[in-house]
């Protein structure tokens, strides 16, 4: 057994070596060791707290809006999110577990089911049901990294009747901190993108708190802490009457158009539609809208004003002198330019005969306005409407409103245009380049119901304060000067409106109303198929109700239909039998 | 030398009388044996210690199954400290070739998990061979080396060497590079010991040296992206360097006296993989800090330089040689499981030989204690 001894002595020197290796070895490693746990404490301490430790930013409770009757428009409800944490591999065993309960989302799905490495967590599905719920919320302890994310989202009670109105909103995430990559930071903020939602966003999005969670790898939260709690976001009253709006788009939901019922003495906007419409709740987890429903026609309708502007621009003749009361002319149902150049037709083929002013805008006769319109040249016309608030934003709290125009021989120049008489004449009956938004039809009317001396539309009726509500205080629009007796003229002119002249569809209306219609050309048939619809010029209707002491004034436009002016009194009918409990039924004696 | 009343003898686990039953050892001898049994007695404590601190942590009986498993590896050394050293060398050609053979069956028809092929299905149970040769092949390497004249002439070398590399092949095919590592390692130190010339040594240094690139191309890429990600941890923490991310912070959040037993937040709060069994070293870095480190290193170099002494001592080759490979078994896979936790070596799945929970791992090593225990009785 026993070998050479010289080879044993080498063994042992060998071994007396490999003992010196081992504990070079070994203090190598302890100095590895050391850099780490005394060199690099610091660091890989913050890593560790930050491992399981955030201070996550924490989203406020946003304002509620309000209608006027203090019933909720705008509202905060909580919704459920599934959500898959990656940390290794994913089985498609759990997937199919997954979904048995829940349809995942295919845009998920199919990155799950290609292999691709993810990162983080992958959405499975928004907005769970109740059902899906329960379903998840039993199976969530034996489903690794399934993890349910609660969401506070907005939601809207009255849904599409007031989508343009109220607005919408929407979920942005925003990431606040340096670190690109780590979607830890990343906090979602609602913001307002349309409507009072997007107007008032400030008022009503509060301040974001702080708040200390702590949690395990697979994001199983374990602690939460507020550090600073969110400051609520502050409530809004707006002056609309959702009942009042639902009960209108009830009436007029079939037809394409605006509408816009005003409070004649405060100014304040009762209703303001534009149709078609959508809903804002099912818009809350798509970011596509483009379509017509999503136009809004309140603000950015562009529409020409058409014979509604008679009365506007038959004041400003009579102020000027260019036209008095008495004035009559012979309609032969066209005019003829002073040099017999060009012809400009009424609307009624053989004329309406004696005119004077007051029968001119009951029967909208247009060869009178156009020999008014060639007299008073493009300058006073532009005043006559501008006076008004037309060709200008009227200032409402919505965001982006279009100004419309009034043209001029200056907007032509800059068109590099002449100004001809004929822009004039077609001026005087509202046509041409005029354009205006329900709106600014909207301050008009209100003007001409108040004789000059009206508040400023508005849609603010109080904010609230920590405590209280204010109220909003509406301005006064900048008055208009003119006679007492061309007001009662005017006046009576809209009444006449309603009793034999155009508007002679409000005319069984048993509440004594004052209106003017319109008949706006549809210049432009863009779609061709579609001719039998397009092809229908639009129709207006202003007024307001009572006639003697207006309480009330509406705009009615229909696009491609003629029944503005019936729509319109069916919605006085609508307003002074269910939503006006102390006036007295003003109904036409004469 | 009269019987020198031992101080260990009342704390210990395993029944040191056993150990300890010559009368007629020299100074030397106890020497060895005193650091083998210290170090040994200081990473069973540690073993209990952690094991408990980590069943806080986790459902079922843990730690009970620890207890159970140390008495499996106690009795299984019990048994091995008594077969005798000639039959061990007899039998040692035996198991090289069984083990061989097991290997190659793997390579026909093994259990594919997590696309390495390294287990053998029998009914119930589920064997990995490679784990036997971490044993079987530093057995056979000492027996094979006693039967030259020593130190080796070049031929035998080279033959030597084939026996060597032979399982290494296999086991790398499977692939598990940390195993092959360390049987390879185990088999490097015994030839070395065995009193090889150092022209030979310089010789196959410079070999390997020139085949580098060539090797660096036969490796798979997931162990590719462990060395790359070794080199730039910070790079892809979700990824390949997870685990080791983690780790590096659970060491090095610890500091010079850590966060106390079972405080770590890396593992309460699961951001610490396999922190009971392969990163159970992150573990005891973040709880006992630097200090903890230092005791397990001294206990480690403790058991392993007793088992280095105890081999200088035996007038046997054999036992020499065979010391020396169990003692390497030991201290490589601490090593190489120690150095990965923080990032000085690529993750490999080698666990940290004592301490980390684990049947098999035991025990190894249970078997390991037992053969030195055979080998340095007289």
């Amino acid at each position: 057994m026993l070998k050479i001894n010289n080879s044993h002595r080498e063994i042992r020197a060998r071994i007396y070596i490999l003992i010196t290796l081992c504990t070079l070895a070994i203090i190598c490693l302890f100095i590895g060791y050391a850099h780490l746990t005394l060199n690099q404490n610091k660091r890989y301490h913050e890593l560790a707290i930050n491992n399981f430790q955030k201070n996550k930013q924490t989203r406020p409770i946003r304002g509620t809006i309000f209608d006027r009757n203090h019933r909720p428009l705008a509202d905060n409800k909580i919704v459920y999110h599934a959500y898959l944490r990656v940390t290794d591999d994913i089985s498609q065993q759990t997937i199919a577990r997954i979904e048995d309960l829940i349809t995942i989302d295919e845009q998920s799905l199919s990155i799950l089911s290609s292999g691709e490495p993810i990162k983080s967590k992958i959405l499975l599905k928004k907005d769970l049901s109740q059902n899906e719920l329960a379903a998840l919320g039993i199976h969530q302890h034996d489903i690794p990294g399934l993890i349910i994310e609660e969401e506070l989202i907005r939601t809207y009670p009255y849904g599409h009747y007031l989508s343009h109105v109220v607005g919408t909103s929407q979920t942005l995430e925003k990431n606040v901190s340096n670190h690109s990559d780590s979607k830890d930071f990343y906090f979602s903020v609602l913001k307002g993108m349309t409507g009072i939602e997007k107007t008032f966003d400030t008022h009503l999005a509060g301040i974001g708190g702080w708040e200390h969670i702590t949690k395990t790898a697979t994001g199983e939260i374990q602690s939460k802490v507020d550090i600073i709690s969110p400051s609520q976001g502050k409530n809004i009253k707006i002056t609309i009457d959702a009942e009042l709006q639902k009960a209108i788009y009830e009436l007029a939901k079939d037809y394409n158009g605006s509408i816009i019922v005003t409070d004649v003495e405060s100014g304040e906007i009762l209703a303001a539609l534009s149709l078609p419409s959508f809903d804002p709740n099912q818009l809350m987890f798509t970011h596509k809208k483009s379509g017509n429903q999503f136009f809004n026609r309140i603000t950015h309708g562009l529409y020409p004003p058409a014979s509604t502007v008679k009365p506007l621009i038959a004041l400003e003749a009579l102020n000027q002198k260019i036209i008095t009361e008495d004035t009559e002319i012979d309609d032969p149902g066209f005019y003829e330019t002073p040099n017999k150049a060009h012809r400009y037709n009424d609307w009624q083929k053989h004329g309406h005969g004696i005119v004077n002013i007051q029968k001119a805008i009951a029967v909208s006769c247009d060869t009178f306005f156009y020999h008014i319109a060639q007299k008073m040249g493009p300058y006073n016309l532009f005043h006559s409407m501008q006076n008004f608030g037309l060709g200008q934003a009227t200032g409402v709290e919505l965001p982006n409103e279009k100004r419309g125009l009034i043209p001029t021989p200056n907007w032509k120049s800059m068109k590099k245009q002449r100004w001809f008489l004929g822009d004039s004449i077609i001026t005087g009956i509202g046509q041409g380049a005029t354009s205006v938004t329900p709106l600014q039809l909207a301050q008009a009317t209100l003007l001409l119901a108040k004789r000059g001396n009206a508040k400023q539309i508005h849609l603010t009726k109080a904010l609230s304060d920590d405590t209280a509500w204010t109220e909003f205080q509406a301005r006064d629009y900048p008055p208009i000067e003119y006679k007492t007796k061309h007001w009662d003229l005017i006046a009576r002119a809209l009444e006449d409106v309603i009793k034999f002249g155009t508007g002679h569809r409000f005319h069984n209306n048993p509440y004594r109303a004052a209106g003017k219609t319109g008949t706006a050309q549809v210049v432009n048939i863009s779609n061709q198929n579609d001719k039998n619809l397009k092809s229908q010029d639009h129709s207006l209707f202003i007024g307001y109700a009572p006639s003697n002491s207006p309480k009330v004034s509406i705009v009615v436009i229909l696009e491609h239909n003629p029944y503005a002016a019936k729509l319109a009194s069916d919605i006085i009918s609508l307003y002074f039998e269910n939503f006006i409990d102390d006036v007295q039924k003003t109904v036409d004696n004469s | 030398m009269s019987k020198k009343p031992l101080t260990i003898h009342e704390n210990n686990i395993l029944s040191l009388d056993l150990l300890f039953r010559t009368d007629n050892v020299k100074q030397q001898f106890q020497t060895g044996k005193i650091l083998l049994v210290t170090g040994l007695f200081g990473l069973i404590m540690a073993s209990l210690l952690f094991q408990y601190s980590a069943s806080t942590q986790l459902a079922g009986h843990h730690f009970h199954n620890h207890i159970n498993r140390m008495i499996t590896a106690f009795v299984a050394a019990l048994l091995c400290s008594q077969i005798s050293k000639d039959f061990l060398m007899r039998a040692s050609l035996w198991m090289y070739l069984v083990s061989l053979m097991l290997l190659v069956l793997v390579e026909i028809k093994g259990t594919t998990i997590k696309g390495a092929t390294r287990w053998l299905t029998l009914g119930p149970l589920r064997i990995e061979p490679s784990e036997f040769v971490k044993l079987t092949n530093p057995i056979f390497i000492s027996y094979f080396l006693c039967l030259f004249s020593l130190p080796l002439k070049l031929r035998n070398f080279v033959f030597i060497c084939a026996v060597l590399l032979l399982p290494c092949l296999l086991i790398a095919k499977q692939p598990d590079l940390g195993t092959c590592i360390i049987v390879l390692m185990i088999g490097t130190v015994q030839i070395f010991a065995s009193g090889i010339s150092y022209k030979m040594i310089f010789g196959t240094c410079s070999m390997l040296l020139a085949s580098l690139p060539f090797l660096w191309n036969l490796l798979h890429s997931y162990q590719k992206n462990r060395i790359i990600s070794l080199i730039f941890p910070g790079n892809d923490s979700l990824g390949t360097g997870y685990h080791l991310y983690q780790s590096k912070i659970a060491i090095g959040s610890g500091g010079l006296w850590g966060k106390g037993l079972a405080a770590s937040t890396q593992v309460h709060y699961h951001f610490l993989p396999e922190f009971h069994t392969d990163f159970i070293f992150a573990l005891i870095s973040e709880e006992l800090g630097l200090v903890g480190v230092g005791v397990i290193l001294i206990c480690l170099l403790l058991l392993v330089s007793g088992i280095l002494i105890l081999a200088c001592q035996t007038e046997c080759q054999f036992s020499s040689l065979l010391l020396v490979g169990i003692a390497f078994f030991f201290f490589v896979c601490s090593f190489v499981n120690i150095a990965m936790v923080c990032g000085l070596l690529p993750v490999v799945g080698v666990p940290l030989p004592f301490i980390s929970y684990g049947g098999s791992n035991l025990l190894v090593c249970g078997v390991g204690l037992g053969l030195v225990w055979n080998l340095s009785r007289k």
